[in-house]
């Protein structure tokens, strides 16, 4: 008896144990059941997009850049009947555009009809102006890897969310999670076959499996997983399920990135949103549920063609599809677009700044979850031609033993915004390693002579102000310093735009010293470039800078004077229309517009008359800018702007070598190509206050149209030259007729 | 915004009122082509290039040293056609939008309206004035007077450039800079 009882006891004290572990057990899977789906927060990584192409008469941009653009985002040719698709007939095209939420506001989906004269938008039906979506170049994938886009109830084609019930779980509106008669029916399939031809998973616990557990086949994860699927049918209904479903299910791996949901899987095997694809598109990422890697369709594409058929055979079976349309749908081809995501990973330098930049602002774990929409102003045109003619011109040069081991790095920056267009940190542009944009300081040669030039203008003098081209020997710290020009020559005194366009050595050194180092070191630290005023070299330029340094110098002067910092982001967007975190664009004033109007004339005749003038003479336009060549050409630069670029460009080596390229034999043609994507932006200077039209002899004094060799140049109201021989001060008369004739 | 819709209709009448506008003596051989996206500017561009440079080139040579004659051939000025041209149809189109934004009280989608209309005219002083309105509604101060003095700068005459004065003015003065703002009032009536 009392054996009896203590085996009672025990039995008893057993089973409370049990239901106590059992309970616990439940609460903790309950607990992490809810917690996961109550937020529905899947990791949603940010995206990356360049910018927007913009579509408008006027528009420099072409018939064919624009189809490769359409083609790009996975446009379909063909009826311009819905989004996602375009014509073209020679130069007209009709598109019928996606929309997309902009920081401004929503861009509607619509049609538009654009016709192209000589490499211009001529006319432009359905809009003012409209915009193409910006095209997606990357994403913020987390540790975990998993790169997703978020796809709502809305946006799910109902083929797609009946087909995959049709296919993977006929019962689900019916069961509770685990399917009974499934299971069962699995079993027997199974073993009288002798081998596993059935499953009996639902995609409830399919989804459970997904979320919460690893892949072994163990007896523990089955009973979690059983568990939990009840747990999952019991808090939340089949719709939610389905969803959720639909965002988790593993479709693809890109490398280290698990493609997960049949949003992202869409943009990554048929470049297209998935609203856009036809049902044998849809039956094959639901093919796909069954094994991504076994139906690989770019690996293994007949597989692919098979399953694919099996699911439409089903669609026709359950009555999804009309006999007609199974027809026509088997016919189809797989349709993989031949890259995931076109231009996916095509721009890690500038996606490496972005992340940076957005690093400073926001946490990692925001970036790589929250779904954030991040909006640059790359244009992918210009970049993947840059790097194309960088390296062409590269090859040239070494195969025409003018260097070796050469390396390059470029900038473009938007005039008035400051918007990195596009950004080369390596010859390859494959952005790995070093980047030479942003982190290679070298010896920029003549490119800081326009800031000796720059005080010049504020001191009062004019671009015929006579400057001393003669040698000089100069104390410094170091001893004496005497600098020599490029030909080894000199001429006595000449202009100064001559001095400056032709980068005469002795005259920027002669004129700073005539006013004072000190004070020219200051107008190029008022410009941002940290020289030392004890060390005037730097007037040669033996000061150190990066091409992207050099690429905001130079935007001072594109900018009038205004400072704008470069900017890699112009927007960040929040999901669901949560808001909009801006990156405005800020000028703020730092040289005296007046005389950064003259140097614009000086850096433009650089191109017509001076160093730059083979290049000027090639672009055939009007641009400015100046070369710059090292000590032993080490290092060839080029710097200049126009009315919409800024482009500064290096290209030497990293270990430091001799070449045989001055700055406009080699970075010089590298920065024409890259001018040359931009066809007739002109200069666009504007006349500031306070400047105007003088009539000057041949030593910079006030003259008169009617005195021998007058001639026109512009000088500062408030600094009006002295008078020459020939012209008494000018009459009143003449400069009232000068102040309102310009 | 009442200014905007004076600048939308003095546009309409510029077309005409530009040809009274006396072109300054400039010999400019380089049209702004960058202005060639500017719809109504060909019927409003005044004949900018009557003196050809060669005028001036085979003008009779006082006998000089040789780098002085070499500045006369070449000397001439960029200087490019200050700006009478009307702004173009997208970009009023943008002015347009962010004008409507702004009255319904949503300040930063005009302002990224604003910054749109930059990237297509990044030298119109429109854009970069109602920026500088925008701004000092929304409290910040020293950028509206940062972008009311890029306005001055490009302003293509002195009506532009006196508002813009009043701007920066106003600028200053919610600033606390009573100096400052009294200094641009000057500016603003010195036009």
């Amino acid at each position: 008896m009392e054996t009896k009882h203590r085996g009672l006891r025990l039995a008893l004290k057993l089973g409370l144990t049990a239901s106590v572990v059992l309970g616990l057990w439940l609460v903790w899977l309950n607990a992490r059941v809810t917690q996961q789906l109550d937020d529905f927060r899947w990791e949603v990584p940010a995206k990356i997009h360049a910018r927007a192409l913009e579509l408008y008469p006027g528009a420099r941009l072409s018939a064919d850049q624009l189809e490769g653009e359409l083609r790009r985002l996975g446009y379909q040719k063909g009826q311009a009947r819905g989004p996602g698709r375009y014509l073209r007939a020679g130069n007209d095209i009709q598109v019928y555009t996606r929309g997309f939420q902009f920081p401004d506001g929503v861009e509607p989906a619509r049609r538009l009809r654009l016709s192209f004269r000589s490499g211009a938008v001529a006319t432009l039906d359905g809009a003012a102006i409209a915009r193409l979506e910006p095209p997606l170049i990357g994403t913020l994938v987390p540790g975990s890897g998993e790169d997703r886009t978020l796809l709502g109830a809305d946006d799910t084609p109902v083929l797609l969310s009946k087909g995959l019930v049709a296919v993977e779980d006929r019962r689900f509106r019916d069961h509770v999670g685990l399917d009974f008669r499934g299971l069962a029916r699995a079993m027997v399939a199974n073993v009288s076959a002798g081998r596993v031809v059935e499953g009996g998973s639902t995609l409830t616990q399919q989804l459970v499996k997904n979320l919460f557990l690893t892949s072994a086949q163990t007896l523990t994860r089955k009973l979690n997983e059983a568990a939990m699927a009840l747990l999952v049918e019991l808090h939340y209904d089949k719709d939610f399920i389905l969803q959720a479903y639909l965002n988790q299910a593993y479709l693809g791996q890109s490398g280290s990135r698990a493609i997960h949901g049949f949003a992202r899987a869409s943009a990554y095997w048929f470049a297209r949103p998935l609203q856009e694809l036809e049902p044998a598109q849809l039956a094959v990422l639901v093919g796909l549920v069954k094994g991504p890697s076994a139906y690989h369709p770019r690996k293994h594409p007949e597989r692919a063609l098979n399953r694919r058929n099996a699911v439409l055979g089903v669609w026709l079976r359950e009555g999804l599809l009309t006999e007609a349309a199974h027809a026509r749908e088997k016919a189809r081809p797989l349709g993989i677009s031949p890259s995931p995501g076109t231009l996916q990973g095509r721009f890690p330098g500038y996606l490496r700044l972005v992340k940076q930049a957005l690093l400073e602002r926001y946490p990692k774990s925001v970036l790589e979850t929250e779904g954030l929409t991040v909006l640059t102003p790359l244009d992918p045109i210009l970049q993947e031609s840059m790097q194309a003619s960088a390296d062409a011109r590269l090859n040239q040069f070494e195969s025409a033993g003018r260097g070796s081991n050469l390396q390059t790095a470029a900038v473009v920056l938007a005039a008035g915004t400051g918007e990195v267009r596009a950004l080369l940190g390596d010859r390859a542009g494959d952005g790995v390693g070093f980047d030479r944009a942003l982190d290679a300081r070298r010896q920029v040669g003549s490119l800081l002579k326009p800031l000796v030039y720059l005080h010049a203008f504020e001191q009062g003098m004019n671009a015929l102000s006579p400057v001393d081209d003669v040698p000089v020997s100069i104390q410094t710290s170091d001893g004496p310093w005497q600098p020599q020009n490029y030909s080894g020559e000199f001429e006595g005194q000449v202009p100064l735009f001559v001095a400056l366009s032709e980068s005469k050595n002795l005259a920027a050194v002669n004129l700073a010293q005539r006013l004072g180092f000190e004070a020219t070191a200051d107008t190029a630290q008022r410009a941002g470039v940290q020289v030392k005023a004890s060390q005037p070299s730097w007037v040669l330029g033996a000061h150190l800078m990066s091409p992207y340094q050099v690429a905001q110098l130079y935007s001072l002067f594109a900018n009038d004077g205004f400072e704008v910092p470069p900017k890699l982001i112009r927007a960040v967007l929040r999901p669901d229309g949560q808001g909009v975190d801006p990156y405005p664009t800020q000028p703020s004033a730092r040289l005296d517009s007046r005389s950064v109007y003259q140097l614009q004339q000086v850096l433009a005749q650089v191109m017509t008359r001076g160093t730059g003038r083979f290049i000027g003479e090639r672009l055939g336009r009007p641009v400015a800018g100046k070369s710059g060549t090292s000590n032993d050409q080490r290092d060839s630069w080029f710097a200049g702007f126009d009315a919409e670029n800024i482009v500064a460009v290096w290209v030497g080596s990293d270990n430091n070598e001799t070449s045989k390229l001055t700055g406009s034999s080699g970075a010089g043609l590298v920065w024409l190509d890259v001018m040359r994507t931009f066809p007739g932006a002109g200069l666009g200077f504007r006349q500031p206050a306070g400047v105007e039209i003088a009539w000057v002899d041949d030593l910079g004094r006030l003259s008169r149209p009617d005195c021998p060799g007058a001639q026109q140049v512009v000088v500062q109201s408030a600094r009006l030259p002295e008078a020459g021989q020939c012209s008494s001060a000018p009459s009143l008369w003449g400069r009232v007729k000068q102040i309102f004739g310009g | 915004m009442v200014r905007l819709s004076m600048v939308l209709g003095a546009l309409v009448l510029t077309g005409c009122a530009s040809g009274v506008r006396v072109p300054p003596p400039i010999i400019d051989g380089t049209q702004n082509a960058g202005e060639q996206d500017r719809i109504r500017s060909s019927q409003s561009q005044p004949a900018t290039s009557v003196a050809k440079p060669s005028a001036v080139a085979t003008k009779p040579v006082a006998s000089q040293t040789q780098p002085v004659q070499v500045a006369k051939i070449e000397s001439q000025p960029v200087v490019e056609q200050p700006s009478t041209t009307p702004i173009s149809e997208p970009v009023l189109e943008l002015l347009e939008t962010a004008d409507q934004q702004a009255s319904g009280g949503n300040n930063d989608a005009a302002m990224a309206t604003l910054e749109r209309a930059l990237r297509l005219a990044p030298r119109e002083p429109e854009i970069y004035y109602q920026m500088g309105r925008l701004r000092l509604e929304m409290g910040q101060a020293s950028e509206s007077e940062q972008l009311a003095l890029k306005a001055v700068d490009l302003a293509p005459d002195s009506f532009v450039r006196r508002d813009s004065w009043n701007l920066v003015a106003l600028a200053r003065e919610r600033a606390g800079n009573i100096e400052g703002a009294k200094a641009a009032r000057a500016k603003a009536r010195g036009l």
